[in-house]
């Protein structure tokens, strides 16, 4: 008979190791052939996505830590969808705002 | 109308900050509370245009709802080799106010296989999509 906190543990142990797998697949990658832009599209898998499931995987594992942990869990998806963001536009030579329509 | 906008825009920028502030700090006691409202209020108002906060709010919604579709895509890209590059367009609100730029470019480059690559005159923004497929 699994217990709710064999349960929680066993879930948060799930989390941790496959934010570890979206880690390892996206930045894999990057040793790559792929262009630039490809790159940072599995980038996010990693930098985004996977640290996203290992900050909720840490959650269960602590939850009395949570004030810490959920804005450790905002900070790192907003910052870094926005990372990606901004190396994608400085790989362009012409920002799309200046070309004309 | 445009008075209780910026009220409720105001409203809605105080309740952030306080928010991060509580985060932060982990204390609800009353002395912290306190603090943190003032530290909300004191801090600058943004002079970003004003803009409805419904639509503000919608595109938090979006946000929310598209973390789920996120990690669909990432599942897909796992699964299968997703190699094709190619640029399109996704259409925007329009509005110029900054915050809702933020929303939507942020909107576009949460899910793994659309990245913003800026925002066109016409308020639409272009993107770099991956395709199922080889290049």
């Amino acid at each position: 008979m699994i217990t709710l906190p064999t349960l929680v543990t066993l879930i948060s142990d799930l989390l941790l190791l496959l934010g570890l797998v979206f880690w390892l697949w996206g930045t894999w990658p990057l040793l790559g052939q792929a262009s630039y832009l490809a790159k940072l599209h599995s980038l996010s898998i990693a930098d985004t996505l996977g640290s996203a499931l290992i900050v909720v995987g840490l959650l269960l594992k602590l939850p009395r830590e949570w004030p810490l942990l959920s804005l450790a869990l905002l900070s790192l998806v907003v910052w870094n969808t926005l990372f990606g963001y901004v190396l994608a536009v400085c790989s362009l030579s012409r920002p799309a705002a200046d070309r004309p329509e | 109308m445009r008075a209780i906008k910026l009220w409720v825009f105001w409203l809605l920028t105080i309740g952030f900050r306080l928010g991060i502030w509580l985060l932060l700090s982990s204390d609800t006691s009353q002395f912290n509370l306190f603090v943190g409202v003032l530290l909300a209020v004191a801090l600058p108002r943004s002079r970003a245009i004003a803009v409805a906060p419904g639509l503000v709010l919608g595109l938090v919604w979006k946000v929310i709802m598209a973390l789920p579709e996120a990690y669909g895509e990432a599942v897909q890209m796992l699964s299968q080799h997703h190699g094709r590059e190619r640029l399109g367009i996704v259409p925007g609100s329009g509005s110029r106010s900054s915050l809702v730029v933020f929303l939507e470019v942020f909107l576009i480059t949460l899910t793994p296989l659309t990245i913003a690559l800026g925002r066109l005159p016409d308020g639409s923004y272009q993107v770099h999509q991956l395709e199922r497929g080889k290049p």
